[in-house]
């Protein structure tokens, strides 16, 4: 291989294998090669358990077990899985940065941004004085745009907002000047707004220092915007690979056109209005709810409000997105909704269907992660059973008939009720959650979060079987969700929440007119992905681009 | 704000305790009979101690009583003695703290490295013979590890003295059983503690940050290791004292132990129940200053009561 071409190239993968080591080798990432050139934007993307984490953690040997490791992987000249213990270390501090998921784990909980950053910068300059080594700190917080720098060197990181907290990250990964950054997920765990001021980050850092970056993320929407060449992995393989228009136009492996077609942002523009003519499933009349964190706080009046005489309606047989970043009072919603939390002042009132009677059971609550909401050791069978021998159904037969039903409803086979939850893939399981909140026919179901915790293609079924459940048994669903894709795909009314207060609430179809309020249209804006989105023509004949007629 | 919480708190525990020990006391039958034996005692000396401490009027008015006396500092006579059971119980009390003392500096010192070490090996040949080694330790009860002490170095080796109290030769011994056996408790909880820490993200990140393993060990495992050390610690010192009551009969250690073992067998309620509140004492003081260290290690805590 001609060497000027190779100096070109800051970061070279032949053939990686990575398998766990044993008696039987498992194989967690196969026959892996790619390139990135000076000053590139690589993506490597996949759902979770794709290998795209364990990829990019052994680009800098940073993997939690002992590998079993082939291949070779080049990076600015070294090659990295022969590096001696000490150049390692010189290999980690000069010729790669690496930005993590979460910020608040990537930091030491106990020890002050300041001391973690002057840790770092002793390795650079080991002679520096102390008040030299501070200036340096504060400069490289301004680096990446902290507001009052000096101040946040001497707090902890939980006193930072997650979007700060990636941002120390950033300034972190870039004090050694590297030659790649690696940034795993690094949008993943923070809302909305910040993450395009994150991402926007990442691509000043890179036009200002020449900087290639490698983006490993499951959010295609990020890749189409920004990255200059993706590559799809998928069970520990590459399945494609190329420039990002070539692979976005025509994804040549079905697993990446069925990825990207999973992720493809639809404006919404169907008719929604009919439902509101149905009955009413619940309201909420001017609730308000406010948190104090102690008692002095309450007498004082500082309290967090979650909801500020909120009001809204669920009618039969419609899905309701409840729309905004964390902290906007979703959460508390539904958790009013369900009787867990009571409000301060204001009424919630479930209208039952007539069949129904008993009033308590008449809402059931989905939760985000369904591997922590079932029990690991119980077969789902039991777990159903469960459910429906504590609210009296005696006879036997009779629930394996209603269970066999709902399984069906939620679209699931006959064979999971004999498994238990580990033996469940992610959208098995969220599922199973789905169909034991249906046991007890509830009128509304309120699932919180219940797609951020699944994989792209697999989002696709739960919708698909929230459509159905709404469509067959006529089900109010509230749905609390951060994102807006999900929204455009399934909601006919979106209520948008800021601080506790309803400042958007909806049909789904006027929600990209642009004529919405500053907060919903930032929340549009900051949608990732958003630049694919084909002009298309909506019903009254507008055109709408990026959400603007 | 919080240490006067936290004060109000171990006041409210110690009152708890107290109260207990006044039910432990009723619920065992007549006090007066379960210190003297009405055959040795006139009646008038009965009525007349009865008078003393309150043991007459409603169940109220003696509870009362018995409350103003614990607070004035008077828990009643030693009946074994004959003595002010407080005096009986404090001139045990040294004896029993340099015991515990020296335990807990011998459970921490092996506990700690080794946890450590079988933390840093995890699953390797080191881990797996430190873990079984534990497992020994904390199956042997003390009185066995005792008397395979007294045999190995007293009667084979002949190098230190079985039982007594005074010199160094005499601590070792007892030392050893006591914080041997809760080394190897502790081993355990260092090794989950270092492992928990070492599996954090921002260990995964110092790495990558290109920090030296040591100083990554000193500056990042360690401090997030502390924090359920801290809370596991006072809970271990403290069931010193309740191996101290075997490992003090065994060795002849004239401590507090002892005196529960002896005090049970004699009845003499008055120095039970001094030891019991003062245990409890112990207790609820180390608990408090565990959770006033906790707020300064985790600056997490500390926020979630400043404001």
């Amino acid at each position: 291989m001609n060497s000027d071409k190779i100096a070109e190239r800051v970061c070279r993968v032949e053939n990686l294998g990575i398998a766990l080591a044993g008696d039987q080798p498992i194989s967690l990432v196969e026959d892996v090669s790619f390139e990135i050139s000076r000053g590139g934007y690589f993506a490597l993307v996949g759902e979770s358990g794709s290998g795209k984490s364990i990829t990019c953690h052994s680009l800098m040997r940073l993997l939690p077990f002992k590998p079993e490791f082939r291949g070779r992987i080049v990076i600015d000249g070294q090659d990295v899985w022969s590096l001696s213990r000490s150049q390692l270390i010189q290999f980690r501090r000069k010729s790669v940065g690496m930005v993590f998921q979460d910020p608040l784990a990537a930091l030491n909980p106990v020890r002050t941004i300041g001391s973690q950053m002057l840790e770092t910068l002793r390795l650079y300059y080991p002679s520096a004085r102390p008040d030299e080594l501070r200036s340096r700190a504060i400069d490289a917080l301004k680096g990446v745009h902290i507001p009052m720098a000096e101040q946040r060197l001497d707090i902890y990181p939980h006193q930072l907002s997650g979007g700060l907290n990636q941002r120390v990250m950033i300034a972190l990964a870039m004090l050694g000047d590297p030659a790649l950054l690696i940034a795993d997920e690094p949008t993943t765990a923070l809302d909305m707004s910040v993450q395009a001021e994150v991402l926007d980050l990442i691509d000043e850092m890179r036009r200002e220092n020449n900087l290639t970056v490698l983006l490993v993320t499951h959010d295609l929407g990020i890749v189409r915007d920004r990255a200059t060449h993706i590559a799809v992995m998928h069970k520990g393989r590459l399945v494609e690979q190329g420039p990002t228009a070539d692979v976005v136009s025509a994804p040549k492996a079905d697993y990446s056109r069925e990825l990207f077609n999973a992720a493809s942002v639809e404006w919404p523009d169907r008719e929604t209005g009919k439902l509101r003519q149905n009955p009413l499933a619940l309201t909420f009349d001017n609730v308000d709810k406010t948190f104090y964190s102690s008692a002095r706080d309450r007498k004082a009046g500082i309290g967090v409000p979650a909801a500020k005489a909120m009001s809204f309606t669920v009618h039969r047989g419609e899905i309701v997105a409840l729309v905004g970043e964390s902290g906007s009072g979703k959460t508390t919603a539904a958790k009013m909704a369900m009787g867990l939390v009571s409000p301060d002042s204001g009424r919630i009132t479930t209208h039952s269907s007539e069949e129904n009677g008993s009033p308590k059971l008449n809402v059931q609550m989905v939760f985000q992660h369904p591997r922590d909401s079932l029990d690991p050791l119980m077969k789902v069978n039991d777990q159903l059973n469960e459910v429906l021998i504590v609210h009296g159904w005696r006879d036997a037969a009779a629930r394996k008939a209603h269970i066999a039903k709902i399984i069906q409803d939620v679209g699931l086979g006959a064979h999971v009720l004999e498994r238990r939850p580990t033996f469940l893939s992610g959208g098995e399981a969220q599922r199973v959650v789905i169909a034991r909140a249906l046991l007890l026919k509830p009128d509304v179901l309120i699932a919180d979060e219940p797609l951020s915790a699944v994989d792209v293609r697999i989002q696709k079924h739960i919708l698909e079987c929230f459509q159905r459940l709404r469509e067959r048994l006529g089900i109010a669903i509230l749905l609390i969700t951060h994102d807006l894709r999900v929204v455009f795909e399934i909601a006919d009314q979106v209520v948008v929440l800021r601080h506790g207060e309803v400042i958007e609430d909806i049909p789904v179809s006027l929600f990209t007119d642009g004529k919405r309020h500053e907060y919903t249209q930032m929340l549009i804006d900051a949608m990732p992905g958003k630049t694919a989105v084909p002009v298309r023509e909506l019903a009254h004949g507008a055109i709408a681009t990026n959400g603007r007629v | 704000m919080l240490l006067l919480t936290r004060l109000l708190r171990a006041a409210v525990s110690l009152w708890v305790i107290v109260t207990l020990v006044f039910v432990a006391l009723r619920a065992t039958g007549d006090p007066i009979l379960a210190i003297f034996n009405p055959d040795d005692t006139t009646q008038a000396a009965l009525d007349a101690y009865r008078e003393q401490w309150g043991y007459t009027g409603t169940i109220l008015q003696q509870y009362l009583t018995y409350v103003n006396n614990v607070f004035h500092g008077a828990f009643g006579i030693s009946n074994m003695s004959n003595r002010d059971a407080l005096s009986v119980v404090l001139e045990r009390l040294p004896a029993t703290l340099q015991l515990v003392g020296c335990s807990a500096v011998v459970m921490i010192a092996i506990g700690v490295p080794v946890g450590a070490l079988a933390a840093l090996d995890n699953g390797g040949r080191l881990d797996r013979t430190i873990m079984s080694l534990s497992t020994v330790g904390f199956a042997l009860p003390n009185f066995v590890l005792g008397l395979a002490l007294i045999l190995l170095l007293s009667v084979n080796l002949r190098i230190l003295p079985s039982n007594g109290y005074g010199s160094l030769q005499n601590l070792i011994m007892p030392v050893l059983t006591i914080g041997l056996a809760k080394a190897a408790i502790f081993t355990r909880f260092v090794r989950s503690a270092v492992l928990d820490a070492l599996r954090l993200t921002c260990v995964t990140s110092a790495r990558a940050r290109g920090l030296g393993e040591f100083q990554i060990f000193v500056h990042h495992v360690i401090p997030n290791a502390m924090l359920p050390l801290v809370t596991i610690t006072p809970l271990l010192v403290g069931s010193m004292i309740a191996a101290g009551s075997v490992v003090e009969s065994v060795f002849g250690w004239p401590g507090v132990g002892r005196l529960i073992v002896d005090s049970v067998a004699q009845r003499d309620l008055a120095v039970l129940q001094v030891i019991i509140m003062m245990v409890a004492f112990l207790m609820i003081a180390t608990n408090l200053i565990v959770d006033l260290a906790y707020a300064k290690l985790d600056p997490r805590t500390a926020l979630a009561h400043s404001h």
